[in-house]
């Protein structure tokens, strides 16, 4: 079974001749352990198709299951809920909360949802991200690679379905960007993640096991493990 | 989640600081409120009962309503004797009570702020319960002793001769003792104490006393005493416990100076908790919107919206429990500076120690709490409009919520009730009370209404008041009208919050204008005399001789005495006026209806004239009858002609010889002398005032003098009301450096730019007391209008009493000018943190 799935999606913005046609008609579908990125030129839709298979925006037409559960039609509460459950998030920016220590931004969804702590998950978690030594550092004291570090256990450690990254190496140099792509890659390996992630940086995407490619609100290319020639040529062919 | 709040707050100290502030102020201001006013009435408690702890029975004279009167209506002295001989009495003492002030080298020594001159003659030792701190009681004829205040006061020692001020002109009287009275401060009154022979014969109680202090004798309780007594004694005696006494008279205290004092206080303290509301609903607002994007990344990671409010509101909860508590704090605090403040002025009310009673705090508590957490209800709710996709955003901003289109309108619905209700407090019939309330709740939404309204103006507005300071300044000038514009809802909440103090400040202008206007004009139409006479504190009784005194020095054509009282007219307490046969000498009536000056001989023992107002009150035309009534007897007068004086004579007017067979007492209010034509004013004057030497409590001054006392007054009072409205105005300063310093934390990453494309740190400066100067001018503007428009109001429902509207010209520029260096001095820290922000960090802040 998908974990992700939509199906026409179509999205626009606006009424019309102004309408803006972010998305035409998508059709995707992501299997349980895959490490998707979606590329695209600026405006390609990329971001739109990401937050409306997020459930953050509502398609214009078309559906989108998440682990299985139709997720258009769903009101705020339904959403809240399944944000507890099935979905991660990772930011461009991290968004980590400044006056919580990194093992407390790490455990915040598991505190919102009022779940019982799970201690051996979370040290198990935090070694994986290399932060055991740095549990109790608030984010002012972390380097931005160490933020994110974090940034990728909180979205972790609610064993979500899928987790969405959006532009997760965007703030951070080269060297600690390939960092946090191999942890990301690790989180798929070793702990069986599914992630989705936004991206228009080749080299993150060449450490996915797929690259979705979008032009105009449509999908043009879909492809297994490519390379990074692979991937320039696609996206050289898209200028 | 709780943990999750507190962190935050940790966090934002700065800005829960700021926030608290505004609370603190308006809790203090409840809580100073409870403790000046228990301060007062425990004092007033204290010193009735003391006076009474020896005495288990009182006797008085019984009236036929309650007087308020230093000069009790008199017993036959026989009395005393006759109900000692009683069974179950153990001892009786009758004194008589006078006021007068002690004469120290030739001064008068009077008592500050209106509190009482008191004269007491001495009673038997157990009824006494003054405590000696040197010297002894009086006994001899001749002898006084005093309260410790006043001897201190005026440096008086045992065995100094000293004059005491009597119906009978000044006595010379020698200083036998100093004695402490009651547990608290006697306030501005003085006490002196003198022998029962000499007061009866100096007070007009020849044969008679004031009171009976009854002593039962051992296994008697004064309640069964005071059974018996009103079994034996006459209904003309009025038969009380010393409890009972003290109890009457403290409610008595409560009724007339508390009916005044507890709702005026109040309203200041609501001013300043309104205030304070305004501005603790900005910055939970600026807050929200400011957090928006880690608002959006909590609901990503699965808040529901609910989590979002709650956690607001307990973050709201935590400031108002620790800010109330402060604030109570705070409150002793004001408590002791208005305490100081009443003495300034010149309030001679006596204080005990500060009390600070368990329902000061609770209601001080509640009032803070309950108003933090409505204040922060509206923007914790806007929080969940917050979307989630907002955390994967550049610039979070919270779209308009589902009633931002109908928000000018309901505000508009809004004011327009505040107004109408405003009107109708002031124009219906009803009791004060609920009349009162209509006025303040309709302030309040109108207050309300048009803090929101005003967002819709503020960006032509700060285009206005922002010309000026781009001519000075056109860089800082330009951009700082550009900021103040650019979220007019943030600008009008903190300028709003500022109008309230400003609008309230100006509505006492007018109203102070309007009520010197009334009475300089009352003295201008209706006064023919030259001189007027009064005792220096003015609520004072000038003897009866003072009448011929004046009359009898050389220039002086006529002296016309004034007489007040209090009557019962038509089922009401009333404030009535008496004046001789020869007063329209010397006053001037603006006579309706064709009456003339003729009516003022005709008085008589049973003719009235009637004020306009109190006879359109009753319906009343020449030939009715109108039934007065004194505390010991009525009488029933016919109506002769009607007047229109709303300022110096209301309600009535009779002649003495009807005055006398209602009061045992003439009350000399005022006594007017006109000179003869010819007479040189200077010498006459001079002549007059030789003449009252002798009287050293009495005051002579010439009408424009007496104008300048009054006015004096009503500015003093101002000058009170203007300090109270202080606080709420600083509370809205603290709102205006919030936002600021909000404001600029917003716009680091813009500062950081300006200044990286060359903008010095003064030009940054600059912009920021700019836009704060821009801000509160708005406010000030605001205020002004909104205060204009409730003086012009108020003024238009006190038409009767002769106040006219005037614009103060003078005082509205002062406010503008004080407000806009008012915004200068609050924008200093946050321009300085603004001015020190390092441009690198700032490009690269978030």
């Amino acid at each position: 079974m998908a974990v992700v799935q939509s199906q026409s999606l179509t999205k626009v913005y606006g009424t019309g001749d102004s309408a803006v046609h972010a998305l035409r008609g998508v059709d995707v579908r992501v299997e349980p352990g895959q490490f998707v990125a979606i590329m695209g030129p600026s405006g390609s839709g990329k971001s739109t198709l990401m937050h409306i298979l997020a459930g953050l925006d509502r398609p214009t037409a078309g559906t989108v299951t998440i682990d299985g559960v139709d997720i258009s039609g769903m009101r705020d509460k339904e959403l809240t809920l399944l944000r507890r459950t099935k979905v991660g998030f990772i930011f461009q920016a991290f968004n980590l909360l400044p006056m919580l220590t990194a093992e407390e931004n790490v455990l915040l969804p598991e505190t919102i949802a009022g779940r019982k702590v799970d201690r051996s998950w979370t040290d198990e978690l935090m070694a994986q991200v290399g932060l055991a030594d740095r549990r109790t550092h608030r984010p002012a004291a972390l380097s931005g690679g160490q933020q994110q570090r974090v940034a990728i256990a909180r979205a972790l450690v609610s064993r979500p379905a899928v987790i969405f990254a959006d532009e997760p190496t965007g703030n951070l140099d080269s060297k600690t960007g390939g960092e946090i792509l191999h942890l990301l890659q690790e989180s798929v390996t070793g702990l069986g993640a599914t992630i989705l992630m936004v991206t228009h940086d080749v080299r993150a995407a060449t450490m996915a096991n797929r690259v979705i490619f979008l032009q105009d609100g449509q999908i043009v290319d879909d492809r297994a493990d490519p390379g990074a020639e692979e991937i320039f040529e696609v996206v050289r062919g898209l200028e | 989640m709780i943990r999750l709040a507190l962190r935050g707050l940790a966090t934002r100290k700065l800005r829960a600081a700021l926030s608290a502030l505004a609370i603190v102020l308006g809790v203090g201001m409840v809580a100073a409120t409870f403790v000046v006013t228990d301060r007062i009435f425990g004092a007033f408690d204290e010193i009735f009962a003391t006076a009474n702890k020896g005495t288990d029975v009182l006797l008085t004279r019984a009236t036929k309503f309650d007087v308020s009167s230093l000069r009790l209506e008199p017993l036959d002295a026989d009395l005393v004797a006759r109900v000692a001989a009683l069974p179950g009495v153990a001892e009786t003492s009758g004194s008589v009570q006078g006021d007068g002030a002690l004469v120290v080298d030739g001064k008068t020594a009077e008592a500050v702020g209106g509190a009482p001159d008191l004269v007491i003659s001495s009673s038997a030792q157990r009824f006494d319960q003054n405590v000696y701190v040197s010297g002894k009681r009086p006994v001899n004829p001749g002898e006084i002793s005093i309260d410790k205040d006043l001897a201190d006061r005026k440096k008086v020692r045992i065995g100094q001769a000293v004059g005491l001020q009597t119906d009978v002109g000044v006595k010379p009287v020698t200083v036998t003792g100093i004695f402490k009275f009651a547990n608290a401060s006697l306030g501005g009154a003085t006490i002196k104490i003198i022998p029962l022979a000499d007061a009866q014969a100096w007070f007009g109680r020849a044969g008679q006393v004031s009171l009976i202090n009854v002593a039962a004798k051992d296994g008697i309780s004064p309640g069964q005493l005071s059974q018996q007594l009103r079994a034996a004694l006459p209904p003309s005696v009025k038969v009380q416990t010393g409890d009972e006494n003290a109890k009457e008279q403290s409610k008595q205290i409560n009724d007339q100076l508390g009916a005044f004092l507890r709702p005026a206080l109040f309203t200041f303290a609501g001013v300043s908790v309104l205030v304070g509301i305004f501005t603790i609903f900005n910055i939970f607002a600026i807050t929200v919107a400011q957090r928006a994007r880690e608002l959006a990344m909590l609901r990503t990671l699965g808040a529901a919206k609910g989590q979002l409010v709650r956690s607001l509101m307990l973050e709201a909860l935590v400031i108002g429990v620790i800010a109330s508590v402060l604030g109570v704090l705070a409150g002793i605090g004001l408590a002791v500076l208005i305490s100081g403040l009443f003495d300034a002025v010149g309030f001679g009310l006596p204080t005990t120690g500060i009390v600070v009673k368990p329902r000061t705090v609770v209601i001080a508590l509640t009032v803070g709490i309950v108003t933090t957490l409505l204040a922060a209800l509206i923007p914790a709710l806007r929080a969940t409009r917050v979307s989630p996709i907002a955390a994967l955003r550049e610039g979070a901003i919270i779209p308009p919520g589902r009633f931002a289109r109908v928000t000018p309108y309901l505000a508009g619905l809004v004011t327009l009730g505040g107004l109408l209700l405003l009107i109708a407090g002031l124009t219906t019939s009803g009791s004060t009370q609920q009349r009162l309330s209509q006025v303040a709740f309709g302030a309040v939404l109108v207050f309300v209404g048009v803090g929101t309204l005003s967002r819709y103006i503020i960006r032509p507005l700060a285009r206005l008041v922002g010309a000026p300071i781009q001519v000075i300044s056109p860089t800082a000038g330009g951009l700082a009208r550009e900021n103040a514009g650019r979220n007019p809802a943030r600008t009008a909440a903190t300028a709003a919050a500022l109008m309230i103090g400003v609008a309230l400040v100006v509505f006492t202008g007018v109203l102070a204008e309007g009520l010197k206007g009334s009475f300089t004009d009352a003295i201008d139409r209706s006064v023919k005399s030259d001189l007027i006479i009064q005792t220096k504190n003015q609520s004072g009784t000038l003897p009866e001789g003072t009448v011929v005194r004046a009359a009898n020095v050389a220039g002086v054509a006529a002296a016309a005495p004034t007489y007040f009282a209090q009557a019962r007219v038509f089922r009401e307490t009333q404030f009535i006026n008496a004046v001789p046969a020869d007063a329209a000498n010397v006053y001037k009536l603006d006579w309706q209806r064709g009456a003339t000056d003729a009516l003022v001989g005709k008085l008589g023992a049973d003719g009235v004239i009637v004020e306009k107002d109190f006879a359109a009150t009753h319906s009343l035309v020449p030939g009715d009858t109108v039934t007065v009534t004194g505390p010991t007897g009525s009488v029933k007068l016919r109506v002769l002609g009607e007047y229109k004086d709303p300022t110096l004579f209301r309600t009535l007017t009779m002649g003495t010889a009807a005055y006398d067979k209602l009061f045992t007492d003439r009350r000399l209010g005022v006594l007017s002398v006109k000179f003869a034509t010819g007479a040189d004013p200077s010498a006459t004057t001079a002549a007059v005032k030789r003449a009252f030497e002798a009287y050293p409590s009495a005051k002579v001054q010439s009408n424009a003098e007496f104008k300048k006392t009054v006015s004096g007054q009503i500015d003093g009072l101002l000058a009170l009301l203007y300090v109270l409205l202080a606080i709420s105005v600083v509370i809205s300063l603290f709102g205006i450096v919030t936002t600021l310093v909000l404001s600029v934390f917003e716009r680091t990453r813009e500062i950081g730019m300006i200044r990286a494309v060359g903008a010095t740190r003064g030009q940054i400066r600059g912009i920021v007391c700019s836009e704060s100067v821009i801000t509160s001018t708005i406010g000030a503007i605001l205020g002004i209008g909104l205060g204009l428009v409730f003086g012009w109001l108020m003024t238009k429902a006190l038409e009767d009493q002769g106040i006219r509207f005037s614009v103060p010209v003078g005082q509205l520029v002062i406010v503008l000018v004080v407000a806009m260096i008012a915004g200068l001095l609050a924008a200093i820290y946050p321009a300085r943190r603004a001015s020190r922000l390092n441009i690198l960090d700032s490009l690269h802040y978030e």
